[in-house]
């Protein structure tokens, strides 16, 4: 079950190349992008330490039932909706901007809005499903993507025509400017993926532990670097800053001259269709369920009566290993 | 029950705008455009010049059956000429399989080559790993030659740059985004080859140096040849001692290359390449009897033709190594550094470190 925690962490790094945030770190690419790196791989591992050890004392509860267990209702609710709001707008924008491209490199001729509403009924209809099936859609197209993703990003890294002095000069430049604010932002991006476990903690048995937590930093750093340092190396440290689809052009510099195809980037958009779908898919699914939250009571969600609360709680705090988190439950439930 | 009837049916009757399909027009309603070439028309009114091959698709497909027919048109900026042009053609112009766009010689001397880039890194349908090369004497002999070995029309001239086709070791091959990098790069200048017509072929065999706007400096096929070896490690290429009655000559095989800068302040500019190959064309027994020797030798001789021509393309003011950007990797891209390498550079030495392997002397001693 632990897999189902990595896939999210995985396939935010994998987003994070697709979304605005290598355009936002490259226009800074002079002042404070490089140097923020570090900091914001050491903020983004700690947040996620910190954030999947408090949801494991909280097995099978998503933030909304945690809500519930120690705040008054309308505060809850007030949170709640908070959450809905950010994460229906995460989806959002990676909607909108994905959707623009396409009409870019795929459909120029297409309206935009038809775009957009096709991809938008595509990903309400997954988002609507069951938590369980959305986990199940997530592992399946992950693993169909991020092999040939990762094989277009080792291939772009092991490139020729990578110039490695371009690199070496923004890497080493930038690390002696002052880290930016809007670049640790940008940067801690790629850590965000522990996030859906606010939600997908409701179906983690409860004797899950985190486990292989090392690889975040590394998993994350990885994903980062690339997203940065790829494009310059492939554009020069002055023309990178004048496209604006900076991904999308640097993957159209590959070629498969043996492929079916020798256009890397329409393989690249198509895998990044399904990427985009899928972060679609998981934030309005959160989004929908921490809104359902709002109009359930803790307890009907886990029986009517105080005796099954209780009951429940034994169940959960099976061998009464944590005396603190079961007097937690029986107190407020 | 009905509700959800009624919602599938609202569901329905959203999707049936997107059964207009992509809007897209139908392969028999494009052409496709397989090289492109702008030229200087020495009209200042309309100064470009835009010629496009035009392949006309054929259910046959053999050794000169590639047909296609060209149009020219003048304007005042490319993008107008394409414009124009596409009111003499009855199909809409495709450039997604465009991939070679040729410099007239002239354009260049004239008006530099950052107008015509703007316009090909613009558009979203033109391929960045395009060859990009100078025509000549114009953009126009080339692209409307028609050579009788094309099975496809456009597919002579692609072939013969990378090594999809042909691997000649004087052809430098010089991608649109590659292209597009070095007309920004600090340090790093445009290198583009010289495409001209030799009877019935085209004949990619010269090179030419480019500051951010103008030529500066032509390279004949040999320079060319060795430019190709030292910035890329271009491999089968040949490397020639000379030699009576004959040439030794050494089929290269393998080369790698590097660019360094040794000794701080008052830097030497290094190039250490790796040869590797075999001889085709040697006395008989001479590999034999001093085979340490020999490498030596070829080496000496390559690091010297080598040096010549670093020499020569540095007193052109030009920079297509990119030692210019190594320098400022180097130091950090400290404040005045680049100024400093502009000082620098002029007066730069040069050190060629060769190291050539012989594998063998082929099937005889």
């Amino acid at each position: 079950m632990i897999r189902y925690y990595y896939y999210h962490i995985f396939y935010v790094g994998m987003m994070n190349i697709m979304v605005l945030v290598p355009y936002v770190l490259i226009s800074h690419r002079f002042d404070g992008a490089v140097s923020s790196f570090p900091l914001a791989i050491a903020l983004g591992t700690l947040y996620s330490y910190v954030t999947s050890s408090v949801f494991q004392r909280f097995p099978g509860l998503g933030l909304p039932e945690i809500y519930k267990l120690f705040l008054p209702v309308w505060l809850a609710n007030c949170l709640n909706l908070v959450g809905v709001v950010i994460w229906c707008v995460a989806g959002i924008i990676v909607l909108f901007s994905y959707s623009n491209t396409i009409g870019i490199f795929f459909d120029p001729e297409a309206s935009a809005y038809l775009n957009l509403a096709i991809m938008a009924a595509a990903s309400m209809w997954a988002a609507s499903r069951t938590s369980r099936s959305v986990q199940f859609t997530h592992e399946v197209l992950l693993i169909v993507s991020t092999p040939i993703i990762l094989w277009i990003l080792f291939k772009a890294l092991f490139s020729n025509w990578l110039d490695w002095d371009a690199i070496r000069l923004i890497a080493d430049a930038g690390i002696r400017r002052p880290p930016s604010m809007i670049c640790l932002f940008a940067s801690s991006f790629v850590f965000s993926g522990h996030m859906n476990i606010t939600l997908f903690n409701r179906l983690n048995p409860r004797d899950l532990k985190f486990r292989l937590r090392w690889t975040i930093p590394f998993v994350g750093a990885f994903f980062l670097l690339v997203s940065f340092f790829v494009p310059i190396g492939f554009h020069g440290t002055q023309a990178v800053g004048n496209y604006l689809y900076v991904w999308s052009v640097t993957t159209d510099s590959l070629q498969m001259k043996y492929g079916f195809i020798q256009r890397v980037l329409y393989l690249f958009l198509l895998l990044y269709t399904f990427l985009s779908l899928l972060f679609v898919m998981n934030t309005w699914h959160t989004g929908m369920e921490f809104l359902k939250a709002c109009f359930k009571k803790v307890q009907a969600a886990y029986g009517r009566s105080r005796r099954a609360c209780h009951q429940l709680v034994d169940l959960r705090c099976a061998g009464g290993a944590d005396v603190r988190l079961r007097l937690f439950y029986e107190r407020y439930i | 029950m009905i509700l959800k009837k009624a919602l599938l049916l609202c569901l329905i009757l959203t999707l049936v705008p997107a059964l207009g399909g992509c809007q897209l027009k139908d392969i028999d309603k494009r052409y496709f455009v397989v090289s492109a070439g702008f030229d200087y028309s020495d009209n200042p009114a309309m100064p470009y010049r835009v010629s496009l091959r035009l392949a006309l698709p054929s259910s046959k497909v053999e050794e000169g059956g590639a047909m296609s027919v060209v149009q020219t048109v003048d304007a005042a900026s490319i993008a107008e000429a394409v414009r124009h042009l596409k009111s003499t053609v009855d199909k809409e112009l495709e450039f997604g399989h465009c991939r070679e766009f040729i410099l007239g010689r002239k354009l260049i001397e004239k008006d530099g080559i950052d107008n015509s880039m703007q316009w090909l890194s613009r558009r979203r349908d033109i391929q960045s790993v395009s060859n990009v090369m100078i025509g000549e004497p114009d953009a126009y002999s080339v692209v409307n030659l028609k050579p009788k070995s094309e099975r496809y029309p456009g597919n002579s001239l692609f072939l013969s740059f990378g090594n999809e086709g042909t691997e000649a070791a004087n052809t430098v091959t010089t991608y649109l985004f590659d292209l597009y990098r070095r007309l920004y790069e600090t340090g790093l200048d445009p290198v583009l080859p010289v495409a001209s017509l030799f009877g019935d072929a085209y004949r990619i065999d010269r090179a030419a140096m480019l500051d951010k706007q103008k030529t500066r400096l032509f390279l004949d096929p040999d320079e060319t040849l060795l430019f190709n070896m030292t910035a890329f490690g271009v491999d089968n290429t040949i490397i020639a001692l000379p030699d009576k009655p004959v040439n030794i000559v050494l089929a290269a095989t393998h080369t790698t290359s590097k660019i360094n800068l040794a000794g701080g302040e008052d830097p030497v500019a290094v190039v250490n390449i790796r040869i590797e190959g075999f001889l085709e064309q040697s006395p008989p027994h001479l590999l034999e009897k001093d085979w340490r020797g020999l490498e030596h030798k070829m080496g000496k001789r390559f690091s010297e033709e080598a040096e010549k021509l670093l020499y020569k393309i540095r007193d052109a003011g030009v920079d297509p190594y990119g030692f210019g950007l190594h320098y400022l990797a180097d130091h950090h891209n400290g404040k005045g550094r680049w100024e400093k390498w502009k000082r620098l550079y002029p007066d730069i030495r040069f050190d060629v470190r060769a190291s050539v392997s012989i594998q063998g002397s082929g099937l005889i001693r």
